[in-house]
């Protein structure tokens, strides 16, 4: 990431001077600092606020509520996993991340690849299924709410910025599954390597 | 319809904190003050990432990639605008936060253009950083397939929230 951060802003800059932007380049540099400030902003007390209601959810054992609801799906997408306590941990992170809450998945997150690790079959240095299968399900964005995205728009003036919530929820339905598929089809063709 | 979900997601987070006799109040303060730390964490990454996202913009080589697609497929300027999210999307979520901003700002909270980098956004993940933070976590180096499949399934996202959001917000 350093090194295409590197390239793109120096790529940028030389086009941009070639093609006689540089007052453009200028004005943008300049407006760079209080426009992170703020798009920060929005997402920091976006993220109080929705963490405010996630421990309400925790301490009221709400959580594990939807995280014991969703083992039945779980299991089905491991279905040779029978720890009690790696699914567990999954649960409780497949769950942080539906509600859009993916800084308070990722402590679950790591406690579940801690697990798997423990009971992985194969050599310490190996990814086995289950992990493999496990961070398909988080790299394949599962959100039922995105907050951020929201409140992005909400400050930006958006008429209604929930409007697309139904949209995402397909779009990343669909990318699940079929990631899940896929993972699923690569598996079997690497055995054959 | 959408915007029954949030209202309703709040009642019922209350509703069951009444059940279970807990001070939803006290809960909701310590959460809020556990997110506050976001800030100094999230405030450099989203400055650094920021400069690179808006030189790109500002230095008109997004819109003269638009134009040059424009000659070759309908609709150039509208994935010239969204292959900033495509590419940064799965390598980093500050940056693809700036793009998504740098869209939203330019051409309208409640463009298509805005609304698809937002499907965009909310239907992927950061699998690079996923990736590298849980396999490092464990010393796990070999990593299989996870990475191919990974991608593959933020592929897939982009390309469904580019039909979705042609189909019923254009």
């Amino acid at each position: 990431m350093a090194k295409i951060w590197t390239f793109i802003i120096i790529i940028s800059m030389l086009y941009g001077l070639v093609t006689f932007r540089s007052e453009e380049l200028t004005k943008a540099l300049l407006s760079i600092p209080l426009e992170a400030l703020q798009v920060s902003f929005t997402m920091v007390s976006a993220a109080c606020f929705w963490s405010g209601f996630l421990y309400i959810m925790k301490d009221s054992g709400l959580i594990d509520l939807i995280a014991f609801s969703l083992q039945p799906v779980l299991k089905l997408i491991f279905p040779k996993l029978k720890d009690k306590e790696a699914l567990n941990y999954i649960s409780i992170n497949v769950a942080a991340n539906l509600l859009g809450l993916g800084s308070a998945a990722t402590p679950s997150g790591l406690m579940a690849m801690r697990r798997l690790s423990e009971i992985s079959p194969r050599k310490k240095d190996v990814a086995s299924d289950d992990m493999v299968t496990f961070l398909v399900l988080n790299t394949s964005g599962l959100t039922l709410i995105p907050t951020t995205v929201m409140a992005i728009r909400q400050s930006l003036g958006s008429q209604n910025p929930a409007d697309f919530l139904l949209l995402g929820l397909i779009a990343t339905s669909i990318s699940t599954f079929l990631g899940l598929v896929f993972e699923r089809l690569l598996r079997q063709v690497k055995q054959y390597d | 319809m959408t915007n029954f979900v949030l209202p309703l997601l709040i009642v019922v987070c209350l509703l069951f904190a009444l059940i279970k006799k807990i001070n939803p109040f006290d809960s909701f303060i310590k959460g809020a003050k556990d997110g506050l730390g976001l800030f100094t964490s999230i405030f450099p990454s989203i400055l650094g990432m920021f400069v690179a996202v808006t030189m790109l913009k500002a230095s008109g080589l997004i819109e003269d990639f638009g134009k040059l697609l424009g000659y070759l497929i309908p609709n150039g300027m509208y994935f010239a605008t969204l292959t900033p999210m495509m590419i940064f999307r799965p390598l980093s979520g500050s940056a693809s936060i700036g793009v998504l901003y740098n869209v939203c700002s330019s051409n309208g909270p409640d463009s298509l253009l805005c609304r698809t980098a937002s499907i965009m956004q909310a239907s992927t993940d950061t699998t690079f950083y996923i990736i590298t933070l849980y396999f490092t976590s464990v010393k796990v180096t070999k990593w299989r397939h996870s990475l191919q499949a990974g991608l593959i399934s933020d592929f897939i996202g982009m390309i469904s929230a580019i039909i979705l959001a042609l189909l019923f917000f254009s």
